[in-house]
């Protein structure tokens, strides 16, 4: 099992990491940094890419905590009775309850215990779970909060998303907007903006379309259709589909199926996960016994799988064939991130309570049956990292590194695995080197540092770039950063020994035929 | 033969598991209506008492009893079940569908059944029969609670059987995930308690109004006489106002009512699961008892649309799920090295998307001949609408034109009367409908010709289907042409009448809208797939210039 002890110093403080090539990492101090860290990367590809820095944005929304439009107006002292009037037109039986287990030190105690435990039995028979968790107590933004894989929800970059095959990324801001940044300067940038759209948490490109982004926010999933050719920077709400089901809000992940129209959706208050068909517009729901809801859907890459991670320590991964699921139970805490391999065969996950990697591998064909999906994989998860935190000395200075995982991204290539952690050594990202034959290894690669300050919120990978792999890191100040890593793909290196070494055989290739 | 060894079986399965379940479904209610609000603990230990065999054998008959008339409704219900949509274009036509004659006759058998079962159930509830003997006034005496319930359970069987069709509760809907059928029915059965309880709920103060205004005295005066009864003197009568503010009876009528619409959702639940499940077909086979059972002869059997659909299903999950029998689709034939399979799958499937096409050309074409033109003429704002497919001025509002026209007949006379007309006048976002009955069928179609050409990049080991990826990338931008045009003439609006409503799934409507987004991510899946190698597709210069757009994640 590898270990952080293991790897390279961290460049110090003042420095920013620029890139890694063939496993180093290149630093430099932070006033020798080049204008944009894009000028690093081969010309062609350079103007390619968006330069975004949300905090010197022109439009930089105004800190507003509270997205709802009462937060504009001046806080009047109400009579609590008047409030709980209000919370019952607004929200009903279960408004009234948060109203009142909301109400600081104006109640008695007594009574806010008895609304948030009243709240909690409402939502609990409303989702039939087997055993009361404690997050049904939480209201919605705390839920928002505890759930996203981004540490500064309530900072300026709420989510990020790369468009699955073009240079083209979604990025939604504090106010709730979301803006599409593309590929070409001087490309319009449209501005995304629905009166569902409050607490805007997940962001997700449809595959096999140019256009279709999923917006999961607080009371439902938004479909845009953000056509690439208009030239509106606010497109009209005709282009909006809202999908919503009675009791499944707040939504706080959201998932493409890879190969078809198919969209996951989960919600840690709800039982079941939501599958929902684009094209269709209908759904179907996932309900197994035990868990507690869903926070976390993730697709495998050949859309075979998919993995749904519950509130509580249990993990479930559905083959999509037949919708039967496998599940782990007995996990040290909730499940917070996780990544497939590439090839769909591998599961890395992190949970809450414990500074580890954990991995899961799956079989590539049924054992018995071959036309029969595959579920099974390893009956137990197997440790491949451990990132307690340590103290490491770099150039005299001693720094924090590791801890908790808030965050864990694979590059397309599934050379290289990135890791963001939570509490003092946050504002390093750890980056390991990968191998998936014949087992799954992870090699210590190193750190990146980012400008002096600022803590990664979001990390992720560009789903084709051709030269490596480009991490993407959305920091805590509102900049979006490009890491480029330039390696050699093992399966490039792979596939050319084989041209080789079949080259007088028959050799089947990929190409066309006619 | 086909439709035997498919349809048949599902719905003796149904029906069998129907059977089984609502002797569960109605102990349950009898044990929840004996329910002693007062007197919980006595409640259960009579619960108890009831479990452990005594009481279960007295009930034995009234619950075989209702088992039967559960099953013969089932019976009943099981052909009007379709998969196809149809929508009525005008609101005559919708009225005739829902009264027509072969349904009038379900409505009032079920309506009979229902109430047949209300009748059972009431003697469990109230425990006695709907007369008895009395020894004060010697002879029969209606026990009028007990005809309430038996009229209450009619009403609900009526109210059921109309919304069965007035909601589209007929339409079978495939889901889009294929979970067990286990799993479908269990995630289903919550919503579907609610649902009768609510409806029961609903129905229950109308009834009452009805009850106590027409209903009552008639249906007791009918009863009486059918039964050679009388009535208790002494009894409070129900359709007093002080017979109506009973509780007891109220709550008792609306679990019996709750009862009726279980039962007669249940076996529609049931079916729609089973006929909704995926069915492999064999595509190529040497067996000659299945020689006219392939996939192929699925996909081109128009006159069974319910085969049509779970073939085109079928063709779907293979296209995109599995790649051991996509392979026999690949392959040639053992003798001559034919590519028979994929001949003949491509032959239907294409030839299915051609003719949509062409309708759809065809429907654009009449739209765009017969729209309103503005006419340059001097000064006058008139709007003169001409239909040049029939090239006949139509428009009467202009003077020199009124002279011109033929004197109105009495049917064209009535026709315009605005009365008549509400009827008649077909509802304009259905015009296009008829064109997209089968939808669905063409987007699963869409869907699996795209999955089999993206597979085929790795899979197709002769090149059978690559051949002709440049007739399907043509037809599906052909198709992509048309439906955009279709919907940007405002033809592809889908109306609300056409939302379907059903306890399985949710309501999904396949119309133009959404058969474009299929073709659209269709064609993105080629396009992902093969790249720059489309290059090499002969198509024409305008279809590559598409292709181009697509390639480029432009569209």
């Amino acid at each position: 099992m590898c270990s952080l002890v293991t790897f390279p110093p961290p460049p110090p403080e003042g420095f920013v990491t620029l890139s890694e090539q063939n496993a180093k990492m290149v630093a430099c101090i932070k006033s020798e940094v080049p204008q944009s860290p894009l000028m690093l990367m081969n010309i062609h590809q350079s103007h390619d890419f968006p330069d975004v820095d949300i905090s010197r944005d022109a439009h930089c929304p105004t800190i507003i905590r509270d997205s709802e439009a009462k937060a504009a107006f001046l806080q009047h002292q109400e009579t609590p009775r008047k409030r709980l009037i209000a919370a019952w037109y607004e929200h009903g039986v279960s408004g009234i309850l948060e109203e009142l287990s909301n109400c600081h030190g104006t109640g008695p105690n007594l009574m806010k215990s008895v609304a948030s435990a009243l709240l909690a039995t409402i939502r609990w028979t409303s989702s039939l779970h087997s055993s009361l968790f404690p997050h049904l107590a939480m209201s919605n933004e705390e839920l928002i909060a505890e759930f996203s894989t981004n540490p500064h929800w309530f900072g300026l970059v709420r989510s990020f998303a790369w468009h699955p095959h073009t240079t083209k990324f979604a990025v939604a801001l504090r106010d709730d907007s979301v803006r599409v940044h593309s590929a070409r300067k001087g490309d319009i940038i449209p501005t995304l903006r629905h009166k569902l759209q409050k607490g805007v948490i997940s962001l997700a490109w449809k595959s096999s379309s140019a256009s279709v982004l999923a917006v999961g926010c607080k009371s439902c999933v938004l479909l845009w259709d953000v056509d690439p050719t208009s030239l509106a920077t606010r497109p009209s709400g005709s282009s909006v589909q809202v999908l919503s089901y009675p009791g499944h809000s707040p939504i706080t992940s959201l998932a493409w199926c890879p190969v078809s129209s198919l969209l996951a959706s989960a919600c840690p208050t709800d039982s079941s996960s939501m599958i929902w068909d684009h094209s269709l517009g209908s759904y179907e729901r996932l309900r197994r016994v035990g868990g507690g809801g869903t926070s976390l859907v993730l697709w495998s890459p050949d859309g075979t799988k998919l993995l749904s991670a519950c509130p509580s320590s249990v993990l479930r991964v559905w083959e999509t064939r037949s919708w039967t699921c496998e599940k782990w139970t007995k996990l040290p805490g909730r499940c917070q991130a996780a990544c497939w391999s590439p090839d769909s065969h591998v599961l890395l996950f992190a949970t809450a309570e414990e500074p580890v990697v954990y991995c899961l591998t799956f079989d590539k064909v049924h054992p018995v049956d071959p036309t029969k999906p595959v579920v099974g994989g390893s009956k137990v998860a197997i440790a491949v990292a451990d990132v307690a935190q340590i103290a490491m000395e770099t150039e005299g200075t001693p720094v924090t590194v590791g801890g908790l995982i808030q965050a864990m991204c694979w590059d397309p290539f599934g050379e290289r695995l990135a890791v963001s952690f939570k509490g003092p050594g946050s504002e390093l990202i750890a980056v390991f080197q990968s191998c998936l034959q014949p087992s799954v290894e992870l090699i210590p690669c190193g750190f990146i540092r980012g400008h002096p300050s600022s803590v990664p919120s979001l990390l992720s990978f560009h789903p084709n770039w051709a030269d490596g792999a480009l991490l993407t890191v959305a920091w805590s100040s509102g900049k979006i950063s490009y890491v480029p890593m330039y390696f050699v793909p093992r399966h490039n290196v792979n596939m050319n020994s084989l041209y080789q070494r079949q080259s007088n055989g028959p050799w089947q290739s990929p190409v066309l035929f006619s | 033969m086909f439709l035997l060894q498919v349809l048949w079986w599902r719905t003796a399965a149904s029906i069998g598991w129907t059977v089984l379940l609502s002797p569960v479904f109605i102990t349950l209610t009898s044990f929840i209506a004996s329910f002693d609000f007062l007197r919980p603990w006595t409640w259960l230990s009579s619960l108890l008492g009831i479990l452990s065999g005594s009481v279960i054998s007295g009930l034995s008959f009234h619950i075989s009893c209702m088992t039967l008339l559960v099953t013969f409704m089932a019976l009943l219900f099981a052909p009007h079940h379709s998969v196809r949509l149809v929508t009525p274009a005008s609101r005559l036509q919708y009225i005739l569908s829902v009264i027509n004659m072969r349904r009038a006759v379900l409505y009032s058998t079920v309506t009979t059944g229902s109430a047949l079962l209300g009748w059972q159930f009431a003697s469990i509830l109230t425990n006695s029969s709907l007369t008895y003997h009395s020894s004060e006034l010697g002879s029969a005496v209606l026990n009028e609670r007990h005809l309430f319930l038996v009229l209450f359970a009619g009403a609900v069987g009526l109210a059921f059987s109309t919304s069965f069709f007035m909601h589209n509760m007929n339409v079978i809907h495939f889901p889009i995930v294929q979970q067990a059928k286990y799993f479908r029915v269990r995630s289903c059965l919550l919503a579907m308690c609610v649902n009768s309880a609510m409806s029961s709920l609903k129905l229950l103060p109308y009834f009452f109004l009805a009850y106590y205004l027409i209903l009552g005295q008639s249906m007791k005066d009918f009863t009486k006489f059918m039964f050679f009864c009388h009535e208790d003197p002494s009894s409070v009568v129900l359709n007093s106002i002080w017979g109506i503010l009973n509780l007891s009876l109220a709550y008792q009528t609306w679990l019996c009512g709750c009862l009726t619409h279980i039962l007669l959702s249940l076996p529609n639940l049931l079916h729609k699961v089973y006929h909704s499940e995926q069915f492999q077909f064999p595509i190529e086979t040497n067996v000659e008892m299945y020689s006219n059972k392939c996939l192929h002869h699925a996909l081109a059997a128009d006159q069974h649309p319910h085969l049509l659909y779970l073939g085109h299903l079928d063709l779907y999950l293979l296209a995109s799920q599995q790649p051991l029998r996509r392979t026999l689709i690949y392959n040639l034939t053992q003798l001559g090295g034919h590519a028979l399979n994929w001949a003949q799958l491509s032959k239907v499937c294409l030839q299915r998307l051609e003719v949509l096409q062409q309708m759809l050309a065809a429907f654009n074409q009449r739209t765009i001949a017969s729209a309103p033109l503005r006419q340059p003429s001097g000064g006058g704002n008139d709007l003169i609408v001409t239909d040049i497919s029939h090239s006949a001025f139509m428009n009467g509002s202009t003077p020199g034109n009124e002279s011109k026209s033929k004197p109105l007949t009495l049917s064209s006379k009535l026709r315009n009367l605005r009365f008549v007309k509400f009827f008649l006048d077909e509802r304009p976002e259905l015009s296009s409908r008829a064109l997209f009955v089968d939808a669905q069928c063409h987007i699963w179609t869409v869907n699996a010709l795209s999955h089999l050409a993206s597979a085929s990049f790795r899979e197709d080991k002769y090149g059978v289907m690559q051949k002709s990826l440049a007739s399907i990338l043509e037809i599906m931008l052909l198709l992509q042409e048309s439906l955009e045009k279709h919907l940007k003439l405002g033809l592809g609006s889908n109306g609300n009448l056409s939302r379907a409503s059903s306890a399985v799934g949710c309501a999904n409507t396949a119309d133009c809208q959404t058969v474009h987004a299929a073709v659209k991510s269709a064609l993105y899946r080629i396009v992902e797939t093969f790249g720059k190698h489309l290059d090499s597709v002969e198509l024409s210069t305008e279809q590559r210039r598409k292709i181009r757009m697509y390639v480029e994640y432009k569209e």
